[in-house]
């Protein structure tokens, strides 16, 4: 490998840094959480780098701006500010394809040295395992419905995607899953909106939705038959 | 390629008929008479026994033949006996002893030709030609009772009987060629050169064996390796004409043959015929054949025909009788029959002794093969490089089909124990072998061997680096880890990985320095205990030592592969925190700083980007890795694109 490779790296931090995004009008308590975890209360003019994840309390809002775009996040909300971009259709399918090799099970070659026994309190493995809550998983979500309802559509459902599988609680959450299969639908992704309507058709869900999901994969059956 | 020698000829006039020189046959061997130029396509030792029985008017049986052959290289050498090979005549001087009691005797002369040795020898210019000659020894023995008077006091005759022998040799030459597989052309000589020769006597020398010069012309052609078809045509106006059929089951073949011959000096025009069946298997071939002549053979001839047209050939002739003939073949191959060749071979990946794993399942070279044989035949492959293997290394069987080249692979093994500090320049022995004994075949190729720092540049690669001072790293992590040993006792048993992790890379990685590669044309990569020994390294040394601490310790490890940032490219470590996504909170609120994965049963877990060229502390590492691996693995959609790529260690 190269010399100076560090250098790189931290000149193209710098550089990510200087093209992010700028605060403008606060409302309310609005913070950003930066990558070393610490919680920054938001001002007017306010640098925002790629890392940072812009979250708004109650009755709060803020609007930025940068990379000739301005975004407003409404209140209980949670955005990273590298999901704020425009996507073309190519690089939806590509962050789709993606997020599917993500999923795939990994193949692993040895015989997992992590299953022998450990005894005494750790035996289990599972003792006083805890769980993040939920409210930060909602927000992050609020995040993406905005994303979306401001244009980003394409940014929006790779970043409901990401929250998905980052807060597992907000995928059983069918309301929001179907809004995103709306998108992929409108977007005209017949194949990726029948694979998600199929999966949420999994969840508890209201006759309504029952309803509306049947109909749509009908729809989807006609449109993928005729494509 | 020629597959047959016929030079059959009237008066090269042969026990077994037309049956030709066919190993499928294998009848007769070394028959000089119908194959002066000594070609066989025997291909080792060969052992010949003629014995049979001629229908005079009493049965005499005779060891007919007996010959041993041998091929070497492209020579080939016949030697023979032949006792049988002989022809006696009785004939009445004229002259008559009246005894006193009116009895009488007839004076008689005998005469005996014998064929009794040959000598052949053939070369195989190529695959279509052959050309040889033959030399055969032959006795004549002429016995002639006469009275001779004595004169004194009482005057009387006494009968004596002289006796004269004349010895010579004859040679010929021959040539055989085969335009294609199917015909055979052959042209030999006939009586071409006479030496050795002991002068007769004028009385006798008019009996002696004809030596008129002649040439030979002959053609075969091979319907579908069933059918042959043969010709030849003696410019003394003899010929002969035949076919011969061939069955074969497995490597046992049966044929039969007849063969119709003309000779100048006999009536009818086809004086006789010599039918002829056979068995033959890879070993021996028998063959049982005759010869029946058309013309009544127990009629009594004047001596002044004999004295007339003489006499040409020993064996058959207007005087011979029907024979009946066994020949049992005889053949060992001490040599092994090539059945496939190995053309050509490619190197297409040096040695890298480290990257031993990769040459088990990726080849290091591509060799062409050829099946030599009509048939499929299975191929075993193996090599050995000089000063890295002791023993073979086997590659996997394969199977070709008849007459097909293809490329094969060959894979080899380098042991644990080999260590090698500089490149160096080796040759390795590549073989092809059908049978288990020796090669048919072998090949030899000279190879760049590098030393064990040495690495080809492929990141996936650096595993191996990783994997191979596994043992080191785990006493040297183990060393550490214990210093934290109430630290990490009093951890949630979940977050193990992750302090552990943050601990060995505080600990270790923090207090490296970054060097670069020496300057060598390979890429150098250090094994993890050289990295912690000189405390210092490149990106891919930090990385291999850093994946190697936490893979000892059971932390399952990745590489990323950057595979371009302005055409540089660049690696470092994505850790599993064994962490579930809903506990991520546990090490970060920053969602952006991890990364999920699905593990082998299908569990989402949380891995961290970490920046081991940062030489810095465990956050800024991973904060570090985290922007990296944001922007250009997931924003700039770099593992979808393949501009970065995850390579599990295991």
């Amino acid at each position: 490998m190269k010399k100076l490779i560090f250098l790189i790296i931290m000149i193209a931090t710098v550089l990510t840094f200087a093209q992010s995004y700028k605060v403008g009008k606060v409302t309310g308590t609005v913070k950003i959480l930066d990558s070393n975890d610490n919680w920054i209360e938001v001002k007017d003019g306010t640098i925002l780098s790629s890392n940072s994840i812009l979250v708004s309390e109650k009755k709060s809002s803020v609007k930025i701006s940068g990379k000739g775009m301005n975004f407003t996040l409404k209140e209980s909300s949670a955005l990273s500010i590298s999901s704020i971009k425009k996507m073309t259709l190519d690089e939806l399918l590509l962050a789709l394809a993606m997020e599917d090799m993500i999923n795939a099970p990994r193949k692993n070659e040895k015989n997992n040295g992590k299953s022998t026994a450990v005894y005494g309190p750790k035996e289990t493995g599972r003792v006083n395992e805890m769980v993040q809550s939920n409210d930060f998983g909602l927000k992050r979500i609020n995040g993406a419905v905005q994303l979306a309802e401001s244009g980003f559509k394409e940014s929006a459902v790779v970043t409901a995607k990401e929250i998905f599988r980052k807060y597992p609680q907000t995928k059983e959450n069918s309301h929001i899953r179907i809004y995103f299969a709306d998108i992929l639908y409108e977007l005209g992704l017949y194949e990726e909106a029948y694979d998600e309507f199929v999966s949420i058709k999994e969840l508890k869900l209201s006759d309504k939705e029952k309803t509306e999901i049947e109909s749509k994969l009908i729809l989807l059956d006609k449109k993928l038959v005729n494509k | 390629m020629i597959f047959k020698a016929n030079i059959f000829a009237q008066s090269s006039f042969e026990l077994t008929g037309n049956r030709g020189l066919n190993l499928g046959t294998l009848t007769l061997l070394n028959s000089f008479e119908i194959n002066p130029s000594n070609y066989s396509l025997l291909n080792d030792w060969g052992l010949s026994l003629s014995y049979g029985g001629e229908f005079s008017n009493e049965v005499n049986s005779n060891i007919y033949l007996l010959s041993l052959s041998k091929k070497i290289s492209n020579h080939f050498i016949s030697l023979r006996y032949t006792p049988g090979y002989q022809k006696d005549f009785l004939f009445r001087t004229g002259e008559v002893i009246v005894f006193e009691d009116s009895s009488t005797q007839h004076l008689i002369s005998q005469f005996s030709y014998k064929e009794l040795f040959g000598l052949g020898y053939s070369y195989r210019i190529s695959e279509e030609l052959n050309t040889g000659f033959s030399f055969r020894y032959f006795t004549q023995e002429f016995k002639t009772e006469s009275l001779f008077p004595v004169f004194g006091d009482t005057n009387y005759v006494i009968s004596s009987s002289e006796t004269e022998t004349g010895n010579f040799w004859k040679a010929d030459i021959g040539i055989n060629y085969s335009p294609i597989e199917e015909v055979l052309i052959s042209a030999g000589t006939i009586n071409l050169f006479t030496f050795g020769e002991t002068e007769l006597s004028p009385g006798n020398e008019p009996y002696s064996l004809k030596k008129e010069k002649a040439a030979q012309f002959g053609v075969s052609y091979n319907f579908l390796d069933v059918l042959e078809i043969n010709f030849i045509y003696e410019t003394s106006k003899s010929l002969q004409t035949g076919f011969n059929t061939y069955y074969s089951f497995g490597n046992q073949n049966f044929g039969i043959g007849l063969t119709a011959f003309h000779d100048k000096f006999q009536t009818p025009f086809f004086a006789g015929i010599i039918p002829a069946i056979s068995y033959s298997n890879d070993l021996f071939g028998i063959t049982l054949s005759g010869v029946k002549y058309f013309s009544d053979r127990n009629v009594t001839h004047t001596f002044s025909e004999f004295s007339e047209e003489g006499l040409s050939n020993v064996l058959n002739n207007k005087y011979s009788f029907d024979k009946a003939v066994l020949t049992f073949t005889f053949t060992l191959n001490t040599i092994k029959i090539q059945s496939v060749e190995l053309l050509d071979v490619e190197i297409i990946n040096e040695i890298y002794p480290t990257l031993s794993e990769l040459y088990l399942n990726s080849p290091f070279a591509i060799g062409k093969v050829v099946n030599l044989t009509n048939e499929p035949v299975s191929v075993k492959l193996y090599s050995r490089i000089e000063g890295i293997n002791p023993v073979n290394i086997h590659s996997p069987e394969i199977v070709i089909s008849g007459s097909d080249t293809i490329e094969v692979e060959f894979f080899t093994l380098i042991p644990d124990s080999f260590k090698k500090n500089k490149p160096e320049i080796t040759y390795a022995d590549f073989y092809v072998s059908v049978s288990s004994d020796e090669p048919d075949d072998q090949f030899q190729k000279a190879v760049l061997v590098n030393g064990s720092n040495s690495w080809d540049g492929t990141v996936s690669n650096l595993k191996y680096f990783i994997k191979k001072d596994l043992n080191f790293s785990l006493n040297y992590a183990k060393e550490i880890l214990s210093n934290y040993k109430t630290e990490l006792d009093s951890l949630q048993n979940n977050l193990g990985n992750f302090y552990q992790t943050k601990i060995l890379f505080n600990e270790v990685v923090k207090n490296l320095i970054y060097v670069s590669d020496p300057r060598v044309s390979a890429e150098y990569v250090q094994f993890p205990s050289e990295t912690i020994k000189i405390k210092g390294g490149d990106c891919d040394d930090l990385s291999v030592m850093f994946s190697s601490l936490l893979e000892s310790i059971g932390i399952e490890t990745a590489l990323v592969d950057y595979k371009a940032i302005e055409g540089l490219r660049h690696v470092n470590v994505l850790v599993n925190t064994g962490l579930k996504p809903g506990a991520a909170y546990l090490i970060t609120e920053n969602d952006a700083k991890y990364f999920i994965r699905k593990n082998e049963t299908g569990q989402d877990e949380i891995w961290i980007p970490v920046e081991t060229t940062s030489l810095n502390d465990f956050n800024t590492a991973w904060n570090i890795g985290t922007e990296k691996f944001n922007r250009e693995a997931i924003q700039e959609l770099g593992i979808a694109k393949r501009t970065v790529e995850i390579i599990d260690i295991y």
